[in-house]
């Protein structure tokens, strides 16, 4: 991805790249991408589970970005933040439109665990800790992404949500203890 | 993170939840979309997450059904309005409506109808024709007995006649209510009560005066005199404790009650008072039965008392 980059653009934040993206130049949109985009494909594939969702997600947030370039306020909160914000909220999104298919209709899962003997274990846990989130409730699901493995701070991740602090608190609590219970029972953990 | 959130264990498990790293060619079909003009739909706010399904109508039951009552209380209200200013014809009363209506001049109350009470059977058989006409039911009971009264009142030259030929005029008069079947005798009692009720204070003292002159009368002679002729029983026991009483007073004290009696006709209130407790005092001394029992504090200044 990163083999064709123009030089010029390399050493440019991202308030100067976004104002190239705002004149159209694709490079920099390329060279945002490969700074940021990882952020939204780690929670759009925690969150969803589904790696071709998760990469769906991703790319719609980097060309949200390059649709209101225009409108970019240089000095923000960032390009990483409002990815973030972006990709969380597409995600909510669409497991909101999952209420509406079919159970049978719901991608498994997919099978990407090495089949070799001893990463077995390892293998399970894994399953079992994605089938304990999958299981949390859409805005809890985003609550203990953003804040555990995103390592967002509860206003940041509140923010993002859209919700005030202290509910973010009680949502945040709620999901900690469901998901452990879930890990526990599960009987993955030493 | 701050503070642990969880448990090392329950986090060492979290922490298996690995991403793999963004796949091949992610930049490459980045560009190709845009290259193809493959963009989402731009929405106003880029960071706003769909809406949260709204209800039709908003809100509980509590709320929908106090809507439907407000709605309800407001349509009936603007008909009453309506009702009462004219608005489908004739005005109508309605209580509140038509006067506040009038109070601020917006219309006039209507005249309600006088409530006649229905004059008796032969009103029923009056024609059609004669329903303008005023009916003048002849009066019965009390009623006759009261227009009597009034007519007789209103009648400058039966005012002009002395006061003998005035009552027996009345008194004929009422006589021939009675045979006629115009009033019964209790009814008359009752229309003189009240005759006597509705008269000026100065004759209604006259005639109360009257009464209790007359009752002295009528009492003061048994008492001074043997009962002989008073059937046993008839007597109240209190009546005939103060006879006895008097009786077996000495003739000078006899005669004091009797003076005394005589002055009570036209004594004031207070000399009646005095005159009184005077008598019971003469009389107690000479009984067992204490006088005072008999009286009642309320009758106080009343002449019946004094028998």
């Amino acid at each position: 991805m990163m083999a064709t980059q123009p030089q010029h653009l390399i050493d440019q934040n991202d308030d100067a790249l976004m104002a190239q993206v705002a004149a159209r130049d694709t490079s920099a949109l390329r060279l945002l991408a490969d700074r940021h985009a990882e952020i939204a494909w780690r929670i759009a594939y925690r969150m969803l589970g589904d790696r071709q969702e998760a990469e769906d997600v991703a790319q719609e947030a980097l060309l949200r970005l390059w649709q209101n370039a225009d409108r970019w306020q240089p000095g923000g909160s960032g390009v990483a933040a409002w990815l973030t914000r972006v990709a969380t909220n597409a995600c909510l999104d669409r497991l909101r439109r999952r209420r509406f298919v079919a159970d049978d209709a719901i991608p498994e899962r997919a099978d990407e665990s090495p089949l070799a003997d001893e990463t077995i274990e390892e293998d399970e846990v894994r399953n079992a800790v994605a089938n304990c989130i999958e299981a949390l409730p859409e805005r809890q699901r985003a609550a203990i992404v953003l804040t555990y493995y995103e390592e967002r701070q509860n206003r940041m991740a509140a923010e993002i949500l859209a919700m005030q602090v202290k509910a973010f608190e009680s949502l945040l609590f709620r999901a900690r203890g469901s998901l452990r219970d879930c890990v526990e029972n599960k009987g993955v953990v030493a | 993170m701050s503070e642990p959130a969880f448990p090392p264990n329950v986090s060492a498990a979290l922490d298996r939840l690995t991403v793999p790293p963004l796949p091949q060619g992610f930049g490459d079909r980045l560009i190709a979309r845009i290259e193809a003009g493959d963009l989402p739909h731009i929405a106003t706010d880029v960071a706003q997450h769909l809406p949260s399904p709204r209800r039709r109508f908003g809100g509980s039951g509590w709320r929908r059904s106090g809507g439907i009552v407000a709605i309800a209380a407001t349509f009936s209200l603007a008909t009453a309005t309506a009702a009462a200013s004219g608005f489908f014809g004739e005005p109508i009363y309605v209580p509140v409506v038509s006067d506040a209506l009038a109070k601020a001049d917006l219309v006039e109350l209507p005249k309600r109808e006088q409530i006649v009470a229905k004059p008796a059977a032969q009103a029923t058989s009056l024609s059609a024709e004669n329903e303008d006409a005023k009916v003048q039911p002849t009066p019965q009971g009390r009623e006759a007995v009261r227009s009597l009264y009034q007519r007789l009142r209103d009648d400058p030259e039966f005012r002009k006649l002395p006061r003998q030929e005035r009552m027996a005029i009345a008194r004929q008069e009422i006589r021939t209510l009675v045979q006629n079947g115009d009033v019964t005798i209790p009814e008359l009692r009752h229309a003189m009560a009240e005759h006597r009720l509705r008269a000026d204070p100065t004759t209604r003292q006259t005639i109360r005066r009257e009464i209790v002159r007359r009752k002295l009368q009528s009492e003061a002679a048994p008492v001074a005199t043997t009962p002989a002729d008073v059937p046993e029983g008839r007597l109240q026991p209190a009546v005939e404790a103060r006879r006895e009483a008097f009786r077996e007073l000495a003739p000078e004290q006899q005669g004091r009650i009797l003076e005394l009696r005589h002055q009570l006709r036209n004594a004031s209130s207070a000399e009646r008072r005095a005159i009184r407790q005077e008598l019971r005092a003469m009389l107690q001394s000479h009984t067992d039965a204490p006088v005072e029992e008999k009286i009642e504090p309320a009758s106080e200044g009343n002449q019946t008392v004094v028998r």
